[in-house]
């Protein structure tokens, strides 16, 4: 196989683990609440902003301010819970509600960061070397494969979190039927607080992923989660396998055509394929199909 | 009877003055004109994820507000008008028929969206509104229209400027074109393939770069490809320096040459790419160096910082607002006092070899509305822009040939 083509591959899927690990988050907290948090992007460009003011701080290290970015990142999402999703949830919203409310809080962190920190474009520090590892004719970058890492061991993380403990099965129940793990027991506003706590602050390590390729400014997460959200539908947004899946086909499907092809059309090809996926299989690649009784 | 009748004519007579009265005035008025003041508005990208191109609003409004500190001009002081557009085409003609529908602007200054200003071009006509914009796309000022200007050199120009030095001064013979995937990329790649066809050349790779691309991988993939002894960055600051990072990491950065168009020449791309990355890159422009001694700069930088000072004054598109607004106060002095629009389009149009903006040279005439056809060549030393070349340019004859072509 010729090293271009390799190479591609590896390309795609460095961009494809991106995806996927921006967009992890967002899938934790629609398959617990059935919110569809389009934020998610601009919560990890908020907390890639924190992270940035607490890097320039002398004081503190850079794996404190790591750390204190993953804790910024689960209040953020426990306030957002706390000051919005809960009180609409509460008065009965409908799946519009929610919807209007994330744009909403799109559209503010977006002006508030810019406002914050300016709207020009900032180098962020290293917090993962440059260096390559050459294998053959193929170049692979540590970034690409901190990414891929990070992505996998999250992934891991994420699917031991729900089959093995008490908070992941309650976030299962409460997906399956709210009602009824609600009769069980399960403390519906605790469970949801921790998931949005928790998919925030995987958030925030996105954000410090991605400004290793993108540059940091407040619309540094826009075509990163627009394309996640395409792979995680693809792939089908109940699987955390497929979301995976999804991500990493559309990162190499994006390098193939653009290196084979078209760099002009590598995204209408891309989504086209999508489309013509989604037709056949409207849950996406590993997705669970829905059946409703008559 | 005779009374009654005398008295009507006479009602009907002063009515008749009041009216002419009340019109006359209303004839000689400009529309945004008054005794002392001038209503100038603009449409800027103030909000939303591209929000960082407001420095161009900026930069006009800090001009603007020196020249009112010095007495404005003919006595009138400039009153600066911004609507945000959000980089949204409808966003920017509804600003733009505010500002002259509700607002009432005498004209307009600095507006440096692409899309929204070519969608309000056959507006601005119409109302003859005259807009000096900081837009360097070509069909802004190819065919001339007579409202509508701009300061900086059209991509096509560039393009051919950029494609000449490539070739001539070089010696490229394997030239992969890397061109951002809007307006300006396009113009520059189709002026540079214009070029190079005259000397027997023609790309060895053409790499679009998407504005949602999250890198730009595959690109550089594609070009390393194509073996190249140069690489015409047809793109700005915000995708050089991502292709010259993938560059580095498949080893192509240092296998070519690098030739950047004007809209990458700023500290930006060097801050972005990293320490070292840039080292060699060739970059074109069209204004001096955001860090220039000149006393012009000197007093933008000055000016631009005492009324915006969060803002970076080692701005390029800030610079670009100040220029705009430079020519626009320019015409406005050249048009005298009893200002009207086509004494103002008059005005412009009288100005040749100007170099009193921050532009190398501003010239206007009555089929000419692109101020600036002058590029520099600068080159990244020890990882500052360095000026290697002065300013330079295509005649207007080969120009024209070109365009015509």
């Amino acid at each position: 196989m010729r090293p271009v083509f390799i190479q591609t591959i590896v390309n795609g899927l460095a961009t494809g683990a991106i995806y996927a690990l921006t967009v992890m988050g967002l899938v934790m907290i629609y398959k617990t609440t059935h919110v569809l948090n389009f934020a998610q992007g601009e919560k990890a460009m908020l907390t890639t902003f924190i992270a940035f003011s607490l890097m320039a701080t002398p004081a503190i290290p850079l794996w404190a301010a790591v750390l204190l970015t993953l804790v910024a990142g689960a209040l953020i999402g426990t306030f957002v819970e706390l000051a919005f999703v809960r009180h609409v949830r509460a008065r009965g919203a409908t799946e519009g509600t929610y919807i209007l409310i994330m744009l909403g809080l799109f559209l503010s962190i977006q002006g508030v960061a810019g406002y914050i920190w300016g709207n020009d474009f900032k180098p962020f520090p290293r917090i993962i070397s440059a260096s390559t590892i050459k294998l053959g004719g193929v170049v692979i970058s540590l970034e690409a494969l901190s990414i891929l890492g990070v992505t996998f061991v999250l992934m891991l993380m994420l699917y031991l979190f729900f089959q093995k403990t008490r908070w992941g099965l309650a976030m299962r129940a409460l997906n399956e039927n709210l009602t009824t793990a609600l009769l069980m027991g399960v403390r519906a506003n605790r469970i949801f607080l921790i998931t949005w706590g928790i998919a925030c602050a995987m958030a925030s390590i996105a954000g410090l992923m991605v400004v290793n390729i993108t540059y940091l400014h407040p619309g540094m997460m826009l075509p990163v989660i627009l394309k996640a959200l395409a792979g995680a539908i693809l792939g089908g947004f109940d699987s955390y396998p497929g979301v995976m899946l999804g991500c990493l086909l559309v990162g190499v499907m994006e390098s193939i055509i653009g290196v084979y092809i078209s760099t002009e059309l590598k995204m209408v090809f891309a989504f086209a394929l999508i489309t013509l996926v989604l037709i056949v299989r409207p849950s996406g690649i590993m997705g669970k199909r829905e059946f409703k009784k008559v | 009877m005779r009374r009654t009748g005398m008295k009507t004519w006479t009602l009907v007579f002063c009515a008749a003055m009041l009216v002419l009265a009340l019109s006359l005035p209303a004839a000689a008025k400009t529309r945004g004109v008054t005794k002392d003041t001038i209503l100038v508005g603009s449409y800027q990208t103030l909000s939303g994820p591209a929000a960082i191109v407001a420095a161009v609003g900026r930069g006009a409004d800090a001009y603007f507000k020196m020249v009112n500190e010095r007495g404005g001009i003919h006595g009138r002081k400039i009153k600066f008008v911004i609507v945000d557009d959000q980089l949204q085409v409808a966003r920017t003609v509804a600003a733009v028929k505010k500002l002259v529908e509700q607002e009432g602007v005498f004209g307009l200054a600095a507006g440096m969206n692409t899309n929204g200003t070519l969608a309000v071009v056959p507006y601005l006509q119409k109302m003859k509104v005259p807009s000096i914009t900081g837009v360097s796309a070509t069909e802004c000022t190819f065919p001339p229209r007579k409202y509508i200007f701009t300061v900086r050199p059209v991509s096509f120009v560039e393009g051919l400027a950029l494609a000449k030095y490539a070739v001539e001064h070089l010696k490229a013979k394997r030239i992969a074109i890397a061109y951002m995937d809007d307006g300006m990329g396009k113009d520059i790649t189709r002026a540079a393939k214009q070029v190079m066809a005259t000397y027997g050349l023609k790309p060895v790779a053409e790499a679009a770069l998407g504005m949602q691309d999250v890198d730009y991988a595959s690109q550089a993939l594609v070009i390393k490809d194509s073996k190249p002894d140069l690489v015409l960055l047809a793109c700005s600051f915000r995708q050089t320096p991502k292709l010259l990072v993938e560059a580095k990491k498949i080893g192509l950065l240092k296998q070519t040459k690098w030739l950047g168009a004007t809209v990458s020449n700023t500290p930006i791309t060097l801050r972005m790419a990293g320490k070292g990355t840039c080292e060699g890159v060739y970059l074109a422009g069209s204004m001096p160096a955001v860090d220039s001694p000149d006393p012009k700069c000197v007093e933008f930088r000055t000016y631009f910082h005492k009324y915006y000072p969060k803002e970076n004054v080692y701005s390029i598109l800030g610079m670009v607002g100040w220029a705009s607004a430079q020519v626009f106060a320019e015409g406005l002095r050249r048009a005298g006092k009893d200002l009207t629009v086509e004494g103002f389009v008059k005005a412009l149009e009288s100005i040749k070899n100007w170099k009193g903006s921050l532009m190398y040279d501003q010239t206007y005439g009555p089929n000419r509305r692109d101020g600036d056809r002058y590029i520099r060549m600068c080159q990244v030393k020890n990882d500052k822009i360095v000026e290697i070349q002065g300013f330079f340019t295509l005649s207007d004859k080969e120009a024209e040939k070109y365009i015509k072509h």
